[in-house]
């Protein structure tokens, strides 16, 4: 079956068929290897994405499902590999990354909630990542550095992509 | 194996006309936070797939209509869980909503996925037994219109038929002095199954006695379970220390938990118990407060 979507602001086409997971077309046939699979069930949020503005799993997801869809990968956030976004630099300067499995995932889950929620506290962030499971960090510095660009953004305004 | 045939339906009345016979069986498909998952662990292989996700315009409202509180069928957990009206209106079904999985599983799983379902464990089942909601199935030809605690007559096994789709599901608003729970016992707070949930809607009369008492369960049986047993022998009477002591057979007659791997017959049992007497005793000290 012939699918278009909108992925990272581009207009992409594939033919699978339509039962696919939105997570094996993005990384078999769109070569977007960011997304990962971690669990294959919806427990993990390794393969996070946003459909149409909305932080989903993409193993849960068939790719008929999202004809005509918008989605975000992790590789849509940074507008180069040079130049990280805010959240990006944060999770590696607070050491937020370690394997970097659960590292697209949360990303698009903090980029997401952020929009949605721009000045959380510490236990709001720790909702809103539950759905995305790190085996290395411990969570910690993920939430610290969430909420250091949240308090940056706020006392930055304008910063914020 | 065969592709699997898969049509995406752009209206209600396309979904309808796409599941009435001659076709063969189709597997609706909505929010897919459980058909993906079937068919990933191996043992399900639908033939054809009828999408209905694109009838959100037409089946994921909220509204209020004669003193009743509708909810599409293809609203997603977030929705309920943020909706202002279901938020004062019926808050019982917006905490439930919001207990559910972790924020992408809420993003997508919908009302109408829980009930399609009618897994023991749904949260939203005990809620639409304890508020005796009743679930809209439509087909080409009809509309049925089925009480939730007629709907689901076995272990997944429910009264809808094949060609039917759930359309939305009426809340009768609870009476303003109810006193309503919701309870959730899982492994962890986020992404988990739940081991025992109970929804409870209850209120005293003036005079304290209990004037009515629904009380929904799941996970304690091969279905979601109305407590009756409990509700037949509390109605009319006054909540002393005894008569909730009392009612602990008949909690045991109301359920029949199995062990399985999330939980045990014994533990389900008495954290049944613990539950319904802890709303008991909530709906005293409230009723004692005012
Ligand atoms: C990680 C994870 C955590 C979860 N946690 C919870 C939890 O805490 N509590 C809970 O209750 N559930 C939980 N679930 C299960 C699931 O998310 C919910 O049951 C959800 O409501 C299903 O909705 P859906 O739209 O995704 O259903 P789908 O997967 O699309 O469909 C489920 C079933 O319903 C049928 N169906 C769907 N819509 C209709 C309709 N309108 N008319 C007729 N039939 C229909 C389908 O054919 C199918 O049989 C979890 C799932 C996962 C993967
Ligand atoms: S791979 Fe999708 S949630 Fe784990
Ligand atoms: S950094 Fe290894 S799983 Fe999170």
């Amino acid at each position: 079956m012939n699918i278009w979507m909108i992925v990272n602001g581009e207009r992409r086409e594939v033919d699978v068929p339509p039962m696919k997971r939105l997570l094996d077309t993005l990384r078999e046939d769109l070569n977007l290897t960011g997304t990962k699979e971690g669990c294959g069930e919806g427990e993990c949020g390794a393969c996070l994405v946003l459909v149409n503005g909305q932080a989903v799993n993409s193993c849960l997801v068939a790719t008929g499902q999202v004809q005509g869809a918008e989605i975000w990968t992790v590789e849509g956030l940074a507008s180069s590999p040079e130049e990280l976004t805010d959240l990006q630099s944060a999770f590696l300067t607070y050491g937020a990354v370690q394997c970097g499995f659960c590292t697209p995932g949360m990303l698009m889950t903090a980029h997401a909630y952020l929009r949605h929620n721009p000045d959380p506290t510490r236990d709001q962030i720790r909702e809103a990542i539950s759905g995305n499971l790190c085996r290395c960090t411990g969570y910690q510095k993920i939430v610290d550095a969430i909420e250091a660009v949240a308090k940056r953004r706020q006392t930055e305004p304008g910063e914020a992509p | 194996m065969k592709p699997v045939v898969f049509q995406r339906a752009s209206t209600l009345e396309e979904a309808l006309f796409l599941l009435a016979p001659p076709q063969p069986e189709a597997t609706v498909l909505a929010g897919g936070t459980d058909v993906m998952v079937w068919i990933r662990s191996g043992g399900f292989h639908p033939a054809r797939v009828v999408d209905i996700s694109p009838l959100r315009a037409e089946c994921a409202r909220i509204v209020e209509r004669e003193g009743q509180i509708a909810v599409g069928a293809l609203c997603t957990h977030a929705e309920m869980a943020s909706s202002p009206l279901l938020r004062e209106k019926l808050p019982l079904l917006a905490e439930a909503a919001a207990s559910v999985g972790a924020p992408p599983i809420r993003n997508r799983g919908t009302l109408g996925g829980n009930i399609g379902g009618s897994s023991p464990a749904g949260d939203m089942l005990p809620v639409l037994l304890a508020c005796d909601a009743t679930v809209v199935l439509q087909s080409a030809g009809e509309t049925r219109r089925i009480p939730y605690s007629r709907y689901c007559i076995g272990y997944r096994k429910t009264v809808r038929r094949s060609e039917e789709l759930i359309t939305e599901v009426v809340f009768p608003l609870p009476a303003p002095t109810a006193l309503a729970r919701w309870y959730k016992v899982g492994g962890r707070r986020a992404q988990a199954c739940s081991k025992v949930n109970l929804a409870a809607v209850g209120a005293l009369d003036r005079q304290g006695q209990v004037a009515f008492l629904r009380l929904g369960i799941g996970s304690c049986a091969a279905t979601p379970v109305l407590m009756e047993n409990v509700a037949g022998q509390l109605v009319g009477c006054y909540l002393s220390k005894e008569a909730i002591d009392g009612v602990i057979p008949a909690i045991s007659r109301d359920i029949s938990p199995i062990d399985d791997p999330r939980s045990t017959a014994r533990y389900r049992s008495l954290v049944a118990q613990n539950l319904v007497i802890r709303f008991l005793e909530e709906l005293v000290a409230t009723a004692t407060a005012t």
